[in-house]
Parts: structure tokens; sequence; C-alpha cells
């Protein structure tokens, strides 16, 4: 990758102020985050293609073409017991995954922050409440809260998004409150106050941006755990509902295939789970790597 | 000294590893005439009484036995088959019964003891059925009898006196939940230990229980002083091993590890077939798929639109693509192993979606409505079935959204009677009209989920169960099986068959009703 700009004198003595790389270039040093941002674009322009490039209707029974191999009949990646072609309900799949990965994400997200901040700017009282609900929030294991969850609130694609938003809810939460908790006895906080300025002011304006590098890593982090999560309940039967394409409910449905030689049926879509989410968490690391301090110097 | 640890530990935990194997190939070590089978489940009861779970009776109807049993033929293919219309005596040596039918005299065999050398008294049989009447999980079955006094009238005589006739009263006598158990020493035991009888057995039966655990296997021994010489066990002993996947009960029967292996996927059962060194024979069974309508919730309320789905399902296709030919389509309320079954156009429907689409809209719904399926999850038949169906009520414009919910949430909301529309199973272990029709359809049977409720049907039911003749009562079931098809209350799908997956040195493999295995057939040559 080129420098921009003026390049350093090497004696270093001089006074020209080193520069600084662009986050772009921070992010372009890590190769597997280029990586894994080749997998989201795939993904998401596969996403939002779907209905256009998708060979046939992923809802279509056709028990003439079942269980036929990959690249029969114009099935690229072969079919499932319906007949069903997989590749497009792999493509389908991607729109519900993506599109209920950013939901879920957004929940936990605007709940934990406005907790989270809430808690670190007023402490006392309000804080201890809220941080041990997180805290019991956290203590069940991840999978098992969502499944409970989604059980009370009743099964489908809607509850399965909640489901997974609410069980991340303590994360962005405690991350809030560490941050805010600690930017608000800073000396800026404290001339805003004795300036008169409201505290929803405060918060938005001045709390918030700063913590917003460290909430957009486990944003990006979160994707990738949050379609885990729920495929994992679709495999389970409790998220999205058949016949609605699903990359975690199409492995259960092929989980009896697998030994009768239809390997296809779940190979397919757990590569298409695991990409996705590797390509989140590469990204996220290179996000991470951004906003680390340490990389912000100069290129040699 | 940690590196040491850590390794110690490292080799403690691989040591773990071949137990496991070892265990499960010492079942297989004893000699020949030892039966191992593999099953889903090994149920959580010895009790005759608590049981519930109809596949895990087996145990009951080895270590037990009843008054009555079904002798065995040999049907047109050659295969063992329970003869469902004759019952022989087993431990009743005799009966005699009043002209009126409502005073049944049964005579206990002499020789007939208990596995500890008691003998069998018309006393145990009382105290048997008296269990069996106060008991939750079998006073169905009793109530079914129509029994209302009991008496020993000496020794070995039973004299049972029922308030009405009952129909089926032979065959009831022959289920599990009428297994005769030795009064005396099962009170001693109970004395301390009220839960005995889960785990313990105390019977008459060919077979004396070795080992019982419900999370792994269940082993069987043959008993050489069983009192019925003529019907004593053909093999030494059984094991019967839990293995949960079907996938892994298929292989271990394709690699030879166990000799029976049941409920395998219907989509495997062809291939098997024709696989050396394996048997696999196909009986037709009464256990039958029904897709159900709840006649309270609008618009399955109207008698049309319940018919405008009826003609909608695609039967062929669900017989052939999702239960692989290993189901017929039922033709009719009474499926075809069940007595007074009849089968013409006017008992069942055919696909035909122009038709569909006429009747929907002469109830109203020209265009279509939504609804929304529960689905109880556990069997890919059901959820095959339900994608099948949700196709094609979407070609009539029905919207059909399924809600998977797990079994128990689903049998618990189903019994509520406020599920619009599902999937339901029966499987009556008497092929008999009035236990189907008591059991499923009148106004206030107790599995009648759908709220399906015709006067004259429930009064042809009384006047049936009343006939004088059985001509007479087969008659007025023809005439039920008519209106029923034209309420249309449930849509019958499909009557699966009853597939015996076995190595094919193992012989003797009989066919009862209800699809248990009766072990005391089965021998193996090596």
């Amino acid at each position: 990758m080129e420098s921009t700009g003026k390049t350093t004198v090497d004696t270093g003595a001089a006074a020209e102020a080193p520069r600084h790389a662009t986050s772009w270039q921070i992010f372009c040093r890590n190769k597997m985050a280029l990586v894994g941002l080749a997998f989201i674009l795939f993904w998401v322009v596969i996403a939002l293609l779907a209905p256009y490039i998708a060979p046939y209707n992923p809802l279509e029974l056709n028990f003439g073409d079942k269980l036929v191999p990959p690249g029969t009949n114009g099935h690229w990646l072969g079919t499932d017991q319906y007949g069903r072609d997989i590749l497009s309900r792999i493509m389908y799949g991607a729109r519900i995954s993506i599109w209920c990965g950013v939901i879920s994400v957004g929940i936990s997200l605007v709940i934990g922050t406005t907790l989270g901040g809430i808690a670190g700017y007023y402490g006392g009282g309000v804080s201890m409440v809220i941080m041990r609900i997180m805290d019991a929030l956290s203590a069940f294991p991840s999978l098992l809260l969502a499944i409970v969850i989604s059980t009370i609130i009743g099964g489908g694609m809607v509850s399965a998004m909640i489901a997974v938003g609410v069980v991340s809810i303590p994360d962005y939460a405690r991350l809030m409150f560490s941050q805010t908790a600690s930017i608000r006895s800073r000396p800026y906080i404290e001339a805003g106050v004795a300036v008169g300025l409201k505290n929803s002011q405060l918060i938005y304006r001045h709390i918030l941006p700063n913590c917003m590098s460290q909430l957009l890593v486990k944003a990006t982090l979160g994707l990738g755990s949050a379609i885990l999560t729920l495929s994992s309940l679709s495999f389970l039967g409790m998220g999205v509902q058949p016949p609605t394409p699903e990359w975690g409910n199409m492995i259960s449905e092929a989980r009896s295939y697998i030994i009768s030689g239809e390997w296809w049926m779940a190979t397919f879509p757990g590569v298409a789970i695991v990409t996705s989410i590797l390509g989140f968490n590469l990204v996220g690391d290179g996000v991470r790597d951004i906003l680390d301090p340490r990389n912000r110097s100069s290129l040699n | 000294m940690k590196r040491k640890l850590a390794f110690v530990m490292a080799a403690v935990m691989l040591a773990t590893v071949p137990a496991g194997v070892v265990c499960a190939d010492e079942a297989e070590s004893a000699s020949g005439g030892n039966i191992v089978i593999a099953a889903s489940s090994l149920g959580s009861t010895l009790n005759p009484w608590d049981q519930t779970d109809a596949t895990t009776s087996a145990f009951q109807y080895a270590l037990y036995d009843r008054l009555v049993k079904y002798d065995i033929i040999t049907d047109e293919d050659g295969n063992l088959v329970a003869d469902t219309d004759t019952l022989v005596g087993s431990l009743a040596e005799s009966w005699d019964t009043s002209e009126d039918g409502l005073t049944w005299t049964f005579y206990i065999d002499p020789d007939a003891t208990f596995a500890n050398g008691d003998p069998v008294t018309a006393q145990d049989v009382i105290w048997s059925f008296e269990q069996c009447r106060d008991n939750a999980n079998s006073s169905f079955f009793f109530t079914l009898t129509n029994i209302t006094e009991m008496e020993a009238t000496d020794d070995s005589t039973v004299v049972l006196t029922l308030s009405s006739k009952c129909n089926m009263f032979l065959r009831l006598l022959e289920i599990y939940s009428f297994c005769i158990v030795d009064q005396s020493a099962a009170e001693e035991a109970m004395a301390t230990d009220s839960e005995y009888l889960t785990t313990n057995v105390c019977g008459s039966g060919p077979y004396e229980l070795v080992t019982y655990d419900t999370t792994s296997q269940v082993v069987l021994q043959a008993r050489d002083d069983y009192w019925d010489t003529d019907a004593l066990a053909v093999n030494d002993t059984v094991t019967y091993l839990l293995v949960q996947e079907a996938s892994d009960r298929q292989m271990m029967l394709e690699k030879g590890d166990v000799d029976v292996a049941l409920d395998l996927e219907d989509k495997n059962v062809q291939e098997l077939s024709e696989m050396e060194g394996i048997n696999v024979e196909q009986f037709a069974s009464n256990k039958h798929l029904f897709l159900c309508l709840n006649c309270n919730i609008e618009p399955f309320d109207n008698e049309l639109v319940r018919q405008a789905i009826a003609y909608a399902i695609p039967y062929d296709t669900l017989v052939d693509e999702i239960m692989y030919g290993n189901a017929t389509v039922t033709t009719s309320m009474l499926p075809e192993g069940v007595t007074g079954h009849i089968e013409d156009e006017n008992t069942h429907y055919e696909q035909d979606i122009e038709k569909a689409k006429e009747l929907l809209a002469e109830a109203g719904y020209a265009d279509g409505f939504s609804c929304t399926m529960t689905l109880g999850n556990g069997f890919t038949d059901w959820e095959e079935s339900a994608v099948v169906i949700q196709a094609a009520l979407a070609e009539i414009g029905i919207n059909m959204t399924i809600n998977e919910i797990d079994r128990a949430t689903f049998l618990t909301q189903a019994a509520e009677g406020n599920l619009e529309i599902f999937l339901n199973r029966f499987n009556p272990f008497i092929g008999d009209p009035g236990y189907l029709v008591n059991c499923l359809y009148t106004t206030e049977s107790s599995y009648n989920y759908y709220n399906y409720s015709n006067e004259e049907f429930d009064a042809l039911y009384e006047e049936a169960e009343a006939a004088a003749t059985e001509e007479e009562r087969l008659a007025i079931y023809e005439e039920m099986q008519y209106i029923f098809a034209e309420d249309c209350p449930v849509v019958e799908l499909y009557t699966y068959s009853f597939a015996y997956c076995g190595r094919d040195n193992v012989e003797g493999f009989a066919y009862f009703p209800d699809g248990t295995i009766r072990f005391q057939y089965l021998s193996k040559t090596e």
C-alpha cells in the first residue's frame, strides 16, 4: 500500500508531525479483514438480489426432481426431499439471516446502550438495579436463554429475532455502562453540567460519540453471533417456520439425509453459515484494529 | 508436577473412551438365542397400570400374562400374524358367557403359577383388575369393559358382571392394562416401596427380568419353569437397547450389531429390503394419520370449507413421496384393518382442485383465507406432510402458516380443543369400530379435540353398541362411515404400514395389531 502525502524524514529529529494512516489503510493492512469483508459483501449482494437472480422459486415443491445431486437438471446445488432447489433457498435464506441479524443486533444495541448509558450516567441505586438485572441475564447460557424467550413469546421469526436481541442486551449495556461511568467524571462533562446542558444532551452529544467505536466493534462481531444463534433456534424448530428457507432449518431438515448420502442438503447451508459468520468476525477484528490507538502511528 | 498431573488426567480421560464401546458389545457376547433389539425408547415403567406408551408395553407382554391372548396364524405372504378374530385362553383355561352377554365366568388354568411359585388365583385376577380400575392411566380401558362387579366364586373361578354388553370385551382383556399381577407378592413389596412395580416384576409371564435400566438397556431371560409349557419362549435372552437416532439403529442393523431394529426411517425401508443379510417384512396396521379441522372455529365450522380442504389434498403424493410407499391411503373413517371397514367413492375424497375451489367459493371464501396449523414435532412424516398440505391449500387460496412446537406442548394444546387445524394420529390396538369411534368421534370422546358433534352420528353409535347381532351392528357402522365422510370433521390421510426390519437369520416375528413385539416367538440361527 502506498503512503499518502509526505514521507517522514529519516533522521527523525525535525518538527514535522508523523502522518497518520487512514482508517481504510489500517483496515487493509489486515488481509483477513479484507477476506471477511468480501464474504459479507457477497452475502449482502446475494440477499439483496435474491428475488432477481435465484433460478427457482424456493418454495416450489417438485417431487419429480427430488433429492438430485448438485449439477443435475439445472439445480447447481441439488434439491431437497421436496424437490426444492437448494441454491435458491440459500439465496433467500441469506435475506432472512442478514435481515434478522441486523434487527436483533439493532434491538440489543438500542436497548443495551440506553440501559447502560442511564446506569453509567446516573449511578447510584438506578445503576445498581439495572446492572444487576444485566448480570442475571448474562448468567444464562445464551442459546438456552434464547430458547426460553422464544418459547414464551411463541415460535416464529419475529420471536426468534426478539429472543436473540434480548440475549445480547447485557453485553452492550455493560460496555456502555463502563464507558459512560468513566467519561462521566471527565472535566469536559463537568464543564457541560456547569454550563447548564441537559442530561440528554450530554449523553447523546458528548458521551455516546466517544463510545461509538467500541460499540461498533461489538455490533459487527455481534452480527455473526446473532446469525449463528438464529440458525440454532431454527435448527431446533423454534425460529423460522417451514417452508420459509433459513440456513438453520435447512440443516435441521437435512439431518437424516446425511447418512443416506444426500450430503448436499446440509453441507451448503452449513458453508453459508460458516462464511457469513467468519466474514463478520474477521471484519470485526479489522475494525478493532482501526480503533486501536497503537495503530495510529507512522507508516514505518 | 503440574505436567505430570495433566498427563495422568489426560490418560484417565482417554481410558474411559473404550469403556463405552465395550459396554455395547457386552450385550451381544451371550450365546446364540440372544436376540438384540435396537429401539428409540425404553419407556418408563414396568407397571402395567401406569403404562401409557403402547410401544414399550412389549415388556409387560413378556413378563406378565393376561386371561386371554391372540392366536398366531400364517398369512398369505407366509408371515406370522396375530389372528385378531380369535382369542384363546392364556391364564384362563376356558370361559362361559351368559345369554345376555352380561356375565362372564373365567376358569383359571390350575397349572398357572407365578415366577415365584405361587399359584395364580382368582383373587389375583380381581385384585389386578381393581388396580387397573383405580389407576388414572389405565382406568379408561377398564371403563370400556363395562365391568361393574367382580367376584371370586372359588380360588380359580372369576365371575365378571357387566352393566351393558361390551362387543370388544375379550379383546380388551388381552391388552397390557389387564396383566395379572401376584397380589400377595406385590402388596408385600409395595408396603415398603410403593413404586416397586415400576422397576420390578411380580408376574407369571414367559420371561424374567435381568436388567432394567431405562437409560441404556433392558435384558430379559426366558423362564424354563414357565407354567404354559406349550408357549415357552424359543430364545434364551432378549436385550432391548436404547438407540435414539434412527440412523444409528439402521447402521447397527446393517453391521449386524443388533438383530432387529425398530422405527427406521420410511425412506430407507425400500433400500434395506434389498440389502443382503437383512429381512424386511411389511404389514398393514391400523395406525392412521388425519388432518383435524376444528368444527367450532371459523371457517372450519362450515362443512363446505372442510370438504373443500379434503378435495385439495394430494393423497397419492403423501403416500408415495412422504411415506415412500410405506403407507396406504385411508379410504374411510375406519381404516382397512378395522372390522366393519367399507370403501367406495362416498367414504373418502380424492384430489380434485377444481371441485375444491368451487366448494370454497360456495362457502363464501372465493378469495380463500388464512389459518395456522399447529404442528407437533418429532415425526418426519408429519413435518413433511404439513409442507405438502400447505402447498396444496395454497393452490385453492388458503394461506396456511405452520407453527411447529414441541410434542408435549402440542399434546396439551390439542387436548384443550382450541387448535384450528392440526395433524393427529391414532392407533387403535383393538380393531373394533366401536373402540375407534368411542375414542375419536362421538361428542363425548376423549380424543375429540376437533369438537365434532353430530347428534345423528352419536345416536347411531349408541344403537350400534346395543345391537343384538354383529351384522346389525356393522350395518349401522356402514351408515356412520357415510355420514362421517360427508361431515368431514377430519380429513383421513394415510394408514401406516408397519415395517419389521431384522437380520435374515432371525425368524418368528409375529405382527400384532398394536405394533408391539412379542419376544417369545423370535429365534435366531447362527
